[in-house]
């Protein structure tokens, strides 16, 4: 901790040294968090490098009562990536398919497909899904964040949400079903 | 969501679960992002920065200016408040004044004054016998040698244009209280080649002289033949006030001027002669005069040629109340045909020209024409007095060294002082000094330094000419050389071998093609590469003008060539597939150097010629210039989308230089 703590006074110093070491120790996890909302490489380092000059630019305001600094350079880096999702990745509003899957999500039983899985084979379904589903597949089935969230943070609906959610498991479901012999 | 995340299988896993991209390629793309937003700090980013803006340059600009003038004023104001007593002291002591008039500039405006009431009357009063020819020089020596005596030897008159006495009217002496102008006597200028004239033969002449109340004594009338034939010591008109005035005495021929009387005769104390000579005259009490006095003041200068006792000063009775004083009584068998023509009006000259006078002049007899005279003797033929100041119009006699230093004694006389118009300031030893530097040639060359600051939409940019970040290489020293053609005008040349200039963003090329990448093989990936810097190899060659104090003003002109630069390079990659989804992203960006890129480069134009123009500020070796130069075409003469280039080459750069090796020439 002494170290990561001596990195951020040189990242608050603008000392390039610094600066390189805290990214290149936060790179992978960030990389891959950014990488399941994106298909390519390319878009996700631009979302990872857009977040930490976010992170660069005020790492002066952290504060450790506010949590771990990871926890709150992953924030930002999320955060930023949302906000390159929302811009270049066009979600498409199926409101009227969100009566269809009202009972999706909630009547599984908090069924978390994605948890059964190693790490490599979410990169592989998320492949097979539409950007848009993607994204949304992502921060309901891995990040955690509840539909209403999703809903807010992508400037949709919640029905849209769950459509999205439903048309994921339904695209899921044949490849896990011949993959893993699984049940959604 | 914690930081233990970090390890989980799809959060963060220690393995990573896809083949994730190598940090070292995302790091320089980071790198590209935070020196755009959050540059490292240096001291010359930082200062070209804040340098970058007009207003700062202008202020600094306009101070260094004002600071300079107020320097340069300052000074200036002491040298005056220094100046005003030797002012003072000079108007205080007459016999300091009089060596101004050795500026030719008096004599030439003595000459020439046209209203001078000195010519006036002696015109008005001029004889109608009176010849105004004026025997040339083979003349004169023709009857200096036939006289084979001489008692004074002078130049004649037709030998130097400045001669006063051709100026003036040759019919008397005048003398104005003013303006102690006396003229050529016309009793020593009339007729001097006869020879053959005796005492009675020659035809009476009464020298008709002007003069004021203070300085004359009346209408001076010149003796009898016989009076003077055997009186050669009892000559009314005296030689200066001096008895050590040995060579200065003048001789006058007293037979050609007629039988007058001599009423004041009487009232000169030197009457007598001069005792230790004989056939001169000692001298006369005129002393009492106030012209007399000045003249004594003026001939006690020791560094005045006229001083009494100056070996080779012809003669001259310089006493302003007697001006057809001098002269000595001649014997009777002199004949006014002498020859010795006494360009001086207070000289008159002798009559003892038939080489067998009863008068010789130990000091002259003998000697041959040639070698009595000097070889540049000069007379003064006139003086003038004004506001009770005496002035010698005349030419350089010889000994004229210690005149010159006289009057580089007094160079800080105002000209106004003495009632002469002129824009002219006195000269002094130091500007003697300095006017002989003028016409050295100065040569020297140095080394400078320079630093460029981006102007209008022109961008700083900290890297070098290989896209690094070593900016040192902006900074080689660039040797120069200098011709000083005077102390105000100098040539410069240089070399810089590498000169940076800033330039703004502009796009130099873009293409679109096929990404060949891996997995990205149905993209189209566009190239572009902006413009950051460039760099320039330069020969300025330049001329400077010293405004005032230490601060030069220049042009000039620039060759310019160019060798370098760099540009950023961004490598987009775009969805060919217009139906789909689609998103333009940078793939790659960074700087490279310009020669990287031969598609790049070579739509730069590569020569440019600049004008250049320049303030600098020289103390002693030292030179702080502020330079800007503009090219005059564009160095991009065509722009991606095919249009015209417009923006040329412009910078502002402070160089500072240190002169090596210095050596002064002669022209």
């Amino acid at each position: 901790m002494e170290e990561l703590e001596k990195t951020i006074r040189g990242c608050i110093r603008n000392d390039r040294s610094s600066q390189e070491k805290l990214y290149k120790q936060f790179y992978i996890p960030l990389f891959c968090m950014c990488r399941r909302f994106f298909q390519h490489d390319h878009e996700a380092i631009e979302s990872v490098n857009d977040g930490m000059l976010k992170v660069f630019l005020n790492v002066g305001t952290y504060r450790e009562d506010r949590g771990k600094f990871f926890n709150w350079v992953y924030t930002i880096v999320r955060n930023t990536a949302l906000d390159k999702v929302r811009k270049t990745v066009p979600i498409p509003v199926r409101s009227e398919l969100a009566t269809l899957a009202d009972t999706t999500p909630d009547t599984d039983g908090g069924y978390n497909p994605v948890l059964s899985l190693e790490g490599k084979d979410v990169y592989i379904l998320l492949d097979r899904l539409s950007p848009a589903t993607r994204v949304v597949c992502t921060l309901f089935y891995i990040e955690g964040y509840p539909i209403k969230d999703i809903a807010e943070q992508l400037e949709i609906s919640t029905g849209t949400v769950k459509w999205h959610l439903s048309e994921s498991r339904k695209r899921l479901r044949s490849v896990l079903e011949r993959n893993f012999n699984e049940r959604l | 969501m914690s930081e233990e995340k970090k390890n989980h299988p799809i959060h963060g896993p220690a393995e990573p679960p896809i083949p994730i991209p190598p940090v070292e390629e995302a790091w320089p793309l980071m790198q590209q992002k935070l020196d755009a937003r959050m540059p490292v700090v240096r001291w010359h980013t930082t200062l070209g920065r804040h340098l970058a803006g007009w207003k700062v340059l202008s202020a600094i600009t306009a101070s260094t200016i004002v600071s300079v003038s107020a320097f340069w004023l300052a000074r200036h104001m002491n040298n005056n408040r220094q100046s005003k007593p030797a002012v003072t002291q000079s108007t205080a002591a007459p016999q300091d004044r009089l060596s101004q008039p050795a500026d030719p500039r008096y004599r030439q405006q003595a000459q020439d004054k046209p209203d001078s009431k000195i010519n006036r009357e002696a015109w008005k009063n001029r004889q109608p016998g009176d010849n105004p020819e004026i025997p040339n020089d083979q003349e004169w020596q023709n009857k200096e040698t036939s006289a084979n005596h001489a008692k004074k030897t002078v130049s004649p008159p037709g030998s130097q244009s400045n001669d006063d006495s051709e100026s003036a009217p040759e019919s008397g002496n005048s003398i104005d209280s003013k303006s102690f102008f006396i003229s050529k006597n016309p009793l020593t200028s009339k007729n001097p080649l006869n020879s053959k004239n005796t005492h009675g033969s020659t035809p009476p002449r009464e020298s008709k002289t002007t003069v004021d109340s203070k300085s004359a004594r009346g209408p001076m009338n010149l003796r009898d033949n016989a009076l003077h034939k055997h009186n050669t010591r009892s000559a009314p008109f005296t030689d200066p006030p001096s008895s050590t005035h040995r060579n200065t005495r003048a001789h006058v021929d007293l037979a050609s001027s007629g039988p007058p009387p001599l009423p004041d005769r009487s009232g000169y104390p030197g009457a007598a002669g001069h005792p230790n000579k004989p056939g001169h005259s000692k001298a006369p009490a005129q002393s009492k005069s106030p012209g007399d006095r000045n003249t004594k003041g003026y001939l006690n200068n020791p560094g005045f040629p006229d001083n009494p006792g100056h070996p080779n000063t012809p003669g001259h009775s310089i006493s302003s109340g007697r001006p057809n004083s001098s002269g000595h009584s001649n014997s009777s068998n002199h004949s006014n045909s002498s020859g010795y023509h006494n360009s001086s009006p207070h000289s008159i000259s002798s009559g003892d020209s038939n080489g067998s006078g009863d008068f010789k002049d130990p000091d002259h007899a003998g000697r041959s024409d040639k070698s009595r005279r000097p070889p540049q003797a000069t007379v003064f033929s006139a003086f003038s007095l004004q506001n009770t100041r005496i002035y010698p119009i005349g030419r350089r006699l010889q000994g004229a060294d210690s005149l010159s230093k006289n009057i580089d004694r007094h160079k800080k006389i105002p000209r106004a002082e003495n009632g002469m118009a002129g824009n002219d300031k006195p000269a002094g030893p130091s500007k003697k000094i300095s006017s002989k530097r003028e016409h050295d040639l100065l040569m020297s060359a140095g080394l400078s330094i320079a630093k460029s600051f981006p102007i209008g939409r022109q961008q700083f940019s900290s890297y070098n000419v290989n896209a690094g970040s070593n900016t040192l290489i902006d900074y080689i020293p660039a040797p120069f050389f200098r011709l000083s053609i005077n102390n105000r005008i100098y040539l410069e040349g240089a070399f810089q071998w590498n000169s940076p200039q800033y330039t703004s963003s502009q796009l130099v090329d873009s293409s679109a093609d096929s990404s060949t990448r891996a997995n990205y093989q149905g993209y189209l990936e566009i190239q572009k590469v902006t413009l950051k810097k460039l760099y320039y190899t330069d020969i300025p060659l330049t001329i400077h003008y010293r405004a005032f104090g230490n601060l030069y003003l220049g042009a000039g002109l620039q060759y310019s060539r160019l060798w370098g630069g760099v540009a950023q390079e961004n490598a987009h990659l775009q969805t060919s597939n217009v139906n789909g989804p689609t998103f333009d992203t940078l793939s790659t960006s960074g700087m490279i150097a310009l020669k990287n890129n031969p598609r790049a480069y070579g739509k730069f134009r590569k020569e440019d010629w600049r004008f250049l123009l320049e303030a600098d500020y020289a103390w002693r070796r030292f030179t702080l210039s502020l330079r800007y130069q503009q090219a005059f075409t564009p160095y991009l003469p065509a722009l991606p989308d095919g249009s015209k280039g417009k923006d040329r080459n412009a910078s502002l750069s402070l160089h500072f230089g240190y002169n090596i090796w210095e050596r002064h020439g002669r022209k």
